[in-house]
């Protein structure tokens, strides 16, 4: 049966049509990780892996899996264990992610509870895959900062000694070019209140007692309740599951624990400092980070020492696949599995265990 | 030549019904042939010896191979079946524990059909032709001799 693969922009996709079924294989450049995964779990050995760490350090410009079309036959698997969303099989239009029957990791997850979410944005900062958008709205600052500033005209010489001291820039003091006509040299003084803070620091520089200024914040005041989250400052924090790579980042920094994730595997890293040369072709790889190379602390400590975050880990294995000299071994003890059959599949996911 | 072969090969398998105790009018009617050919066949007068020493070659190819030839040679499907099963007396099975379903036998062959993670052979249409053995990229479609699937039943 006639297999033909096809480039486009985002990757490359590799299709069959049969009396019955067009079977679709699709292959995304960007989401593409570089773990492995799909090497591990092909039955029939189509899958061929790129020059991982010198892709992943920016040395070639190259793709990071190859599939040889005469080779593969379609079946999925790779797709189901792609949990980056970079491999996806259609049958006949439909993706095998969403069909129940087969067999898919699915342990990767992420769920924020909104309302515990304080909108404090770190997660999004963290996010090593930027797959996080805090959408947040605050009141006006009129709602806050709210008071009056009175210059008294009277007693004011216009010196612009205030201005001098105003921390926010809020005083303009109108100097102009002086006339025989009009001689004085300033002709206005002003409070701006869309920058004004209503500090006080005029009123109490200005050597001639010329303004007063209320601030209705203050503890003798309080005309203005507190700001409270989900009244005036509102919003709400988006993952594109996509892109997640369920790694940690966001779970750890969270201050309120409105994050929670899921990781596919349990297992651990094993790091060989015997074979490891410092290459760096692990920390690049990395989808989550979760690698480094941390500066020694002590000076005659010359070689660079890899430092694994088991905690930001998902196993993927993209380091081992990377590592040239084999320094880095990712032990899989379990994988969650939506569903136990087909055999044969549960048998090729058991092969990406050890 | 394809015809010599073709009656070399029904020759084997005349002997083959005949150890299970058919009359030559039984194996005529299943080979679709003469009886006057079978007794030829039976007293070995015809094929020569040079065509049946070649039909113990096919004989002992895989049964697979053996059956995109002999279909090669016959070009009556329903006799081309019954020479495949009675010469290398197997049988085509499907195995669950193998199958990746990446449907590529039934794409190949009208008698299968996939439904809900299911393999179904239809062996009324099925003819033995082997094509599915071959394309099964994880050998889940195969031809098993008979004693064997008993044993492992």
């Amino acid at each position: 049966m006639r297999k033909v693969k096809d480039y486009f922009d985002e990757g490359f996709l590799i299709y069959r049509e049969g009396k019955i079924e067009k079977r679709c294989l699709y292959w995304f450049k960007d989401s593409c990780v570089g773990c492995g995964l799909c090497y591990d779990i092909c039955p029939v050995e189509a899958i061929k892996l790129g020059p991982l760490g010198a892709i992943a350090k920016g040395l070639v410009d190259a793709n990071k899996i190859d599939i040889d079309e005469n080779k593969c036959v379609l079946c999925g698997l790779c797709a189901a264990s792609c949990f980056f969303n970079a491999l996806d099989l259609k049958i006949n239009g439909k993706s095998i992610k969403e069909d129940s029957r087969y067999p898919k990791i699915v342990g990767k997850d992420i769920n924020i509870t909104q309302e515990k979410c304080v909108l404090c944005k770190q997660c999004e900062i963290v996010c090593p895959r930027d797959a996080i958008k805090v959408e947040r709205n605050l009141a006006e600052r009129h709602k806050f900062v709210i008071g009056e500033a009175i210059i008294n005209k009277d007693k004011c010489v216009l010196c612009g000694i205030c201005a001098e001291y105003c921390p926010a820039d809020a005083i303009e003091l109108n100097y102009k070019k002086p006339t025989p006509s009009d001689p004085k040299p300033v002709d206005n003084i002003k409070i701006n209140t869309e920058k004004c803070v209503y500090c006080r620091v005029c009123e109490f520089v200005c050597p001639h007692d010329a303004i007063e200024i209320i601030c209705y914040k203050c503890p003798l005041i309080r005309r203005i309740p507190r700001a409270k989250i989900y009244e005036d400052i509102t919003g709400k924090t988006i993952v594109d599951k996509n892109k997640c790579v369920s790694c940690g980042w966001c779970e750890f920094v969270c201050p309120t624990d409105a994050i929670k994730v899921e990781k596919p595997f349990d297992g651990e890293v094993i790091i060989d400092y015997e074979k490891c040369t410092a290459c760096e072709a692990c920390v690049s790889i990395c989808p989550c980070s979760a690698l480094e190379f941390p500066k020694p602390k002590d000076k005659a400590q010359k070689v660079k020492k890899l430092v694994v975050n088991q905690n930001l880990c998902v196993l993927c294995g993209a380091c081992s696949k990377a590592c040239p000299t084999g320094a880095i071994k990712v032990v899989r003890k379990s994988v969650k599995l939506c569903n136990e059959e087909p055999i044969a599949w549960k048998k090729r996911f058991e092969k990406i265990l050890n | 030549m394809p015809k010599h072969l073709l009656s070399g090969i029904k020759a084997i398998v005349t002997f083959k019904l005949k150890e299970k105790g058919l009359s030559n009018k039984e194996i005529a009617n299943i080979l679709k042939c003469d009886r006057s050919v079978i007794s030829h066949y039976l007293r070995g007068t015809f094929p020569k010896k040079e065509i049946l020493d070649f039909v113990k070659i096919i004989e002992n190819l895989p049964p697979a191979c053996g059956a995109r030839l002999i279909h090669g040679i016959c070009k009556d499907k329903e006799l081309s079946k019954i020479l495949i099963k009675e010469l290398y007396n197997v049988e085509l099975i499907w195995d669950k524990e193998k199958c990746i379903f990446c449907g590529t036998c039934k794409e190949e062959c009208n008698a299968i059909k996939m439904e809900n993670l299911n393999i179904i052979i239809d062996y009324n249409n099925c003819s033995y032709c082997g094509l599915c053995v071959l394309e099964c990229p994880v050998k889940a479609l195969k031809f098993i001799k008979k004693g064997e699937i008993n044993e492992k039943s």
